[in-house]
């Protein structure tokens, strides 16, 4: 085709409207009498093609086609529920991938580092905990022993006692005499009443530096020595019977202390060894029987018998 | 002559229809075969096929292969017959070798000149050949659409989908086919 007719052929029809041509074709009928010839060359067109099928062909193409039809096993239709939890892996699989991007982003950058060294409180401790997961940093009790021990150097005991508690059950059996013997050691508060073998070295602890047996019996004192029966006290060693201790040996039987070795009896402790009877004890050993407990550690539990030292 | 393409199956009826053809009813396919066999093997045949109505049983043994998985109103079904005729046509001319006609040096205005000198009864109405010959001017996208359009009676879209272009691709292509024939009517003087 020539461009001369190529061009030509555009232009004819450019006058006609594109509802005109779409009825022309459709429907081969023409609007505009110059469309006629085309409307009719159409017709034509159509009518010489289209040549109805005999019977005899009707009957044996469908004498095939339902044959075929029942040969065919029934197609497997996706319900909806089914489609949309489809939908839903298809999303969660999509969204986990997106995660495992992001976060191998993280664990080759500065932040991943960070979060390795984080411990329970900080910020980005969620973030070294889903690394562990998928297998990123040790992770394990060892991991949650030297977590502790960064609580522990913090000065926050109680919290490092409680992550190294809760390490220890969930990890169950594997957390073996020895693992609780490092994770003692690691905690500097009690390294001293723990021997090697992760057995609670039952020896008193050793005296305060300054203060010698008989001295400092004035009320609210905070250093004691064994003897000691001031009220007040807030550390005290085997022997203090004051009121308000809140740190107390073997022996001490005042009321209102929250840290109690073996054979405190006094009530409103928080944290009783065995043999403590107090009322209102949140977190017992075994023998503890007093009302209000509301942790009751079994056998096993790590709250040795041994009196604190090194205030 | 005006022709309009008569709806041979209602809404009602083709869902009844489809649903027997579905379980395998010989009087379904009978039904749907008698009303689209014609326009199948008739498109077919101006796309140049040779064995028009070997592929129109090709074409309707393929529609009941998958006629399970079809979900659809009537011309959704319809469209989809045409695609599968499509594809069918497609490849019996790759399994032969053969290229489709191509516009050539023999305008076909030539041709219809000789059919005046040969039979000149066939001045009052244009014959087969003469209409073949001016259809065979088009170009090949130009010849697919206007077969889908008016010898298969699919919309615009639907031939788009058939053809996998666009619809404006399919606009251009029918206006402009149409311009090709009305110049070549107009130039070879045949009464229509």
């Amino acid at each position: 085709m020539s461009r001369l007719s190529d061009y030509q052929d555009r232009m004819t029809l450019k006058q006609f409207a594109d509802e005109d041509i779409d009825q022309l074709v459709s429907s081969q009928i023409a609007n505009d009498p110059e469309l006629a010839d085309l409307a009719a060359f159409l017709t034509e067109f159509r009518i010489e093609h289209i040549v109805e099928p005999p019977p005899a062909e009707v009957q044996q193409l469908a004498r095939s086609a339902a044959a075929v039809v029942r040969s065919r096993p029934a197609p497997v239709r996706t319900s909806p529920r089914s489609q949309r939890r489809r939908n839903l892996l298809t999303a969660l699989r999509t969204s986990s991938a997106m995660a495992m991007s992001i976060l191998a982003l993280v664990v080759f950058s500065g932040l991943g580092l960070a979060a390795n060294a984080a411990v329970p409180g900080d910020f980005l401790y969620g973030l070294d905990l889903a690394m562990e997961k998928v297998g990123i940093g040790a992770g394990g009790i060892e991991e949650r022993i030297s977590e502790a021990k960064g609580l522990a150097d913090r000065g926050q005991h109680t919290e490092a006692a409680d992550h190294l508690k809760a390490s220890i059950a969930k990890y169950g059996d594997e957390a073996s005499a020895e693992e609780v013997s490092k994770a003692l050691h690691a905690l500097d508060v009690y390294g001293d009443f723990v021997d090697d073998n992760g057995t609670p070295d039952m020896a008193p602890p050793p005296a305060n530096e300054n203060a010698g047996p008989g001295n400092n019996n004035a009320g609210g004192n905070s250093d004691n020595t064994p003897g000691n029966t001031a009220p007040g006290n807030s550390d005290n060693t085997p022997g203090n019977t004051a009121p308000g201790n809140s740190d107390n040996t073997p022996g001490n039987t005042a009321p209102g202390n929250s840290d109690n070795t073996p054979g405190n009896n006094a009530g409103g402790n928080s944290d009783n060894t065995p043999g403590n009877n107090a009322g209102g004890n949140s977190d017992n050993t075994p023998g503890n029987t007093a009302p209000g407990n509301s942790d009751n550690v079994g056998g096993g539990n790590n709250n040795g018998g041994g009196g604190k030292g090194g205030n | 002559m005006a022709y309009a393409r008569e709806i041979t199956i209602t809404t009602k009826e083709f869902q009844t229809t489809l649903d027997a053809a579905q379980a395998g009813a010989e009087w379904a396919w009978a039904h749907l075969y008698q009303d689209l066999a014609g326009t199948v093997s008739g498109y077919l045949r101006s796309r140049g096929a040779v064995d028009a109505e070997d592929l129109t049983s090709e074409t309707f043994l393929q529609v009941a292969r998958n006629i399970k998985s079809f979900e659809g109103n009537y011309e959704s079904f319809r469209s989809w017959v045409f695609v599968i005729a499509h594809r069918r046509l497609l490849d019996s001319r790759r399994a032969s070798g053969r290229q489709p006609k191509t516009v050539s040096d023999d305008s076909p205005l030539a041709v219809v000149a000789d059919s005046h000198q040969v039979d000149d009864e066939a001045l009052s109405r244009i014959s087969t050949q003469k209409m073949e010959a001016l259809f065979a001017g088009l170009t090949e996208d130009q010849r697919d659409v206007l077969a889908l359009r008016v010898i298969a009676d699919l919309s615009v879209e639907q031939t788009a989908q058939t053809l996998g272009k666009g619809i404006g691709a399919v606009k251009a292509l029918q206006r402009r086919g149409l311009a090709s024939l009305k110049r070549s009517l107009s130039e070879s003087g045949v009464p229509l």
